[in-house]
């Protein structure tokens, strides 16, 4: 456990040393928060409402969906793509250390930094912008942080399922790129799923992509019936249990392929 | 010049070959790009099945900023993607040998990748542009298209010489390619009509990172709403960019310092 | 005239401080030392036309940024330097067309496509007329034997092959300067002697002037007749490999050895200091001029000479020893 700290340490540390990355980062994030925000609020600027959502409940959605980007999306997983691809994976291999366990403490390390960043951010820019947020629907809270660390878990062993394929291809980055393309519309993180309608809304149900953001943030604004919220959490897990078996099948099979190339 | 042409197309050529032999990072992007493109596009759309208006621009207005905005980015994304590259042909020695070679380093940088795709999804987003455009409320004059074309020169010169600024950078400050994503995230703002910003942001996009006057003057000339001073911001803008990204260039070579072997 | 002119040269790099440590970190975030590493300082030395010229030196001793320097990649702190009457870093094209230059390992040609494409690329951007090009490419070609590897994508090759196509690529254009930095890293023993020869023949035959960077004495050995010193940036010796020897190793070698009974330590003392001894086989060291009157006395003497040999210390001991005396 004390070397996963360590690498939990590290990492701290490597994402303070490039503080322009991480500004960028964050100036990113802050960017299409702004644009989401602005459009919500020139659409319900007449009617206080659109569609079922009304301003309020727009806003905290849209700052509820950046603040839990930054926890749930991270970017370690990613350069599993590229260590298998360049070979350095093999050091894994040698070391006495589980790369999926090396790799989510480095991930846990990030996501830390980022929290800390983003609700500073969020807060701030609320304050800024003179934003109210939405009261949680009553009952919610525990669900809600259940949720959330499933779908950081679960974002995260997608994300390494993707990069996996790295042991099959050279051409790691294309597949990846329509990953987090897919993502950003399916989790809701842009805008709330259920404007779409019919079977738009429907297909996208069915992926677990859906309970990454979108979910979570349904059951703080009380859209969920209390029922469907534990049936949703369940599904959820199903979802996480099935991406972890997945790992494990494609990780024998990838380890019997990988062959070290590049060192 | 004809040695430009010339190098430019074997470059090119390279640049195609190096892709297609990666073809499913291709295919994948190319299905990445359609992906994105039809959830902001089916977006846009559905808004307008709750309401007539966003900020006074009805359905095929809004449309129409965001078509352009995809003309601008993915036009940017086929010739100038070598800017992307930088930091890896720092590292790998390859900056070092362009440098090296009777070739105009800028133009190396900026043209090293041609991506072919994206100049083949130009061609959905131009037909698109004109059925759009066709299906507009307003009446078009010949004029009005010409101000559209004429103002979309002058966003892409501006979009050039952001990425030269942002090149410049890289070359001097090496761990920054954010630089660039810093760019293309501001991009973002152009994908919806400006009037939906406040006042503030609009004069922040507008006068400090001028996604507006590369995306959303073209179109507001095209629908008659651009003013005189308008016509000449652009202007002015297009000048000092282009003229202060290329002195800022040289000053980043003089400073490059290079990877240690 | 020499082509190659260097006066005072120097440069210095600048870099941040970075502290390990999690609150050093958090520092970071705010304030960052600068620090200066002196890459190169105030070195002089001048070559002259079809000379082939060894830079040795340890890593980070400055080789390279000399290099880099002469080909106009990088802007020096200070001095000047002129190549082919031409000052290198203001990059001007009827400079460029003239040299070239070779990094080990770092590549100039494309990653995924075969060499070829990246010939062509070269033969556009130096304006090699067609003709001429195919001429060049021919030779080289032949020279060293890369005909069926010219459509592999480069990926693919070996090391060896990756840097027999990369100086194809370099000298397409028939440069009059030619600047190595490390050609041979990396490479198995027969792929170095292969690019050795190569480079000493076209050398030769074209008299392209060389300068060869490398921390492989072989390379130095067999390709330079003379040879600049750098460590720590600073230029310590430039001057001929031989007189090097001469210079830095006062002593011959004697390898003797003995059949019979073999000889006791009293026996052999006298002849000189005794690097190594066995009752059969003994090192003596002697002073450069008594090493011939040194061997006449021990085949002379009633001793059981089987065999004896005379060398010269090994220059990879000089050299070391260069180093360490500058400490």
């Amino acid at each position: 456990m004390k070397k996963y700290w360590a690498i939990f340490k590290i990492s701290w540390q490597r994402q303070l040393t490039y503080r322009l990355n991480l500004l960028m980062g964050r100036l990113r994030n802050i960017i299409v928060l702004l644009l989401l925000y602005y459009v919500w609020l020139s659409l319900t600027l007449t009617s206080g409402k659109f569609s079922s959502y009304s301003q309020i409940e727009l806003f905290t959605y849209v700052f509820g969906a950046n603040l839990l980007r930054s926890v749930i999306f991270g970017s370690q997983s990613r350069q599993t793509a590229s260590e298998i691809n360049d070979g350095t994976f093999s050091i894994y291999l040698l070391r006495p250390l589980n790369h999926f366990g090396a790799v989510f403490a480095r991930e846990l390390a990030e996501r830390s930094l980022y929290l800390f960043f983003a609700v500073i951010e969020t807060l701030v820019l609320a304050f800024l912008l003179g934003v109210k947020f939405a009261a949680p629907a009553p009952a919610t809270l525990s669900p809600i942080i259940l949720c959330v660390l499933l779908s950081l878990c679960l974002y995260f062993v997608l994300s390494y399922l993707v990069s996996m394929l790295a042991f099959w291809t050279r051409e790691a980055d294309g597949p990846r790129f329509l990953f987090e393309w897919l993502l950003e519309f399916s989790s809701g993180a842009y805008f709330p799923l259920d404007i779409l309608r019919g079977l738009i809304f429907t297909a996208l149900s069915c992926l677990p992509f859906f309970y990454l953001i979108y979910f979570p943030l349904s059951i703080y604004l009380g859209k969920i019936a209390h029922g469907r919220i534990w049936l949703g959490l369940g599904i959820e897990t199903a979802w996480l249990a099935l991406s972890l078996w997945l790992i494990y099948v494609v990780w024998r099979r990838g380890l019997k392929k990988f062959t070290g190339e590049g060192i | 010049m004809r040695k430009y042409f010339r190098v430019w197309l074997q470059l090119s050529k390279c640049a195609i070959g190096s892709y297609l032999s990666n073809r499913l990072d291709a295919v994948t992007y190319l299905i990445g790009k359609l992906v994105r493109f039809a959830f902001f596009f089916l977006f846009l759309w559905t808004i307008f099945n709750y309401t007539d208006r966003l900020a006074s621009y009805g359905r095929y207005e809004a449309l129409f900023f965001f078509l352009t905005f995809n003309l601008i980015d993915v036009f940017a994304q086929a010739f100038l993607r070598g800017s992307y590259m930088l930091k890896i042909d720092i590292r790998t020695g390859w900056f070092d040998h362009a440098i090296a070679k009777p070739v105009n380093t800028l133009f190396w940088s900026l043209a090293r990748l041609t991506d072919i795709l994206d100049i083949l999804f130009l061609l959905p987003i131009i037909g698109l542009l004109v059925y759009v455009g066709m299906k507009l409320p307003i009446m078009i004059t010949l004029a009005n298209i010409v101000l559209y074309l004429l103002l979309l020169a002058t966003g892409l010169v501006i979009v050039v010489a952001l990425h030269i600024i942002t090149i410049a950078l890289t070359v001097l400050v090496f761990e920054s390619e954010n630089f660039i994503w810093l760019y293309r995230e501001s991009m973002t703002i152009g994908r919806l009509p400006p009037e939906i910003y406040s006042v503030g942001i609009r004069f922040v996009f507008t006068y400090l990172m001028p996604i507006i006057i590369i995306i959303a003057y073209p179109v507001k000339a095209l629908l008659g709403r651009l003013t005189a001073i308008g016509f000449l911001t652009a202007l002015i803008f297009m000048l000092v960019f282009f003229f202060g990204a290329l002195a800022f260039w040289r000053i980043s070579l003089k400073h490059y310092s290079s990877a240690s072997s | 005239m020499p082509i190659i002119e260097v006066k005072n040269l120097s440069k210095t790099y600048e870099y941040y401080k970075k502290e390990p440590g999690f609150i050093q970190s958090l520092k970071g975030l705010f304030r960052r030392e600068k620090l200066y590493a002196q890459a190169v300082s105030e070195i002089n030395f001048s070559i002259e036309e079809g000379e082939l010229v060894g830079f040795l030196g340890p890593n980070g001793a400055g080789k390279t940024t000399t290099l880099k320097m002469l080909s106009g990649i990088l802007h020096p702190s200070g001095g000047e330097a002129r190549v082919l009457g031409y000052v290198p870093w203001k990059r001007q094209a009827a400079y460029q067309k003239q040299f070239a230059l070779i990094m080990g390992q770092k590549n100039q040609l494309w990653w995924d496509l075969p060499a070829m494409e990246s010939f062509i690329l070269n033969k556009e951007i130096y304006e090699i007329p067609d003709a001429e090009f195919g001429k060049n490419l021919d030779e080289l070609v032949d020279l060293l034997g890369v005909r069926e590897i010219l459509s592999v994508p480069v990926r693919k090759l070996s090391l060896g092959q990756r840097m027999k196509c990369e100086l194809i690529a370099a000298l397409l254009h028939k440069p009059r300067v030619l600047f190595l930095d490390e050609p041979t890293i990396g490479l198995d023993v027969v792929a170095q002697k292969n690019i050795r020869d190569f480079i000493k023949r076209y050398n030769r035959e074209k008299k392209t002037t060389i300068i060869l960077t490398s921390h492989y004495m072989e390379d130095i050995k067999e390709l330079c007749e003379r040879v600049i010193i750098i460590d720590h940036s600073r230029i310590l010796y430039d001057g001929k490999l031989a007189e090097l020897i001469n210079k830095y190793a006062a002593h011959k070698q004697l390898t003797v050895t003995f059949n019979d009974h073999g000889v006791s330590r009293e026996q052999v003392e006298r002849f000189g200091e005794l690097a190594e001894f066995s009752p059969y086989k003994i090192v003596i060291r002697v002073e450069r001029s008594k090493a011939k009157d040194a061997a006449a006395a021990i085949l002379a003497s009633e001793l059981p000479v089987d065999d004896i040999l005379i060398d010269e210390v090994e220059i990879d001991e000089v050299v070391r020893r260069i180093f360490k005396n500058t400490r």
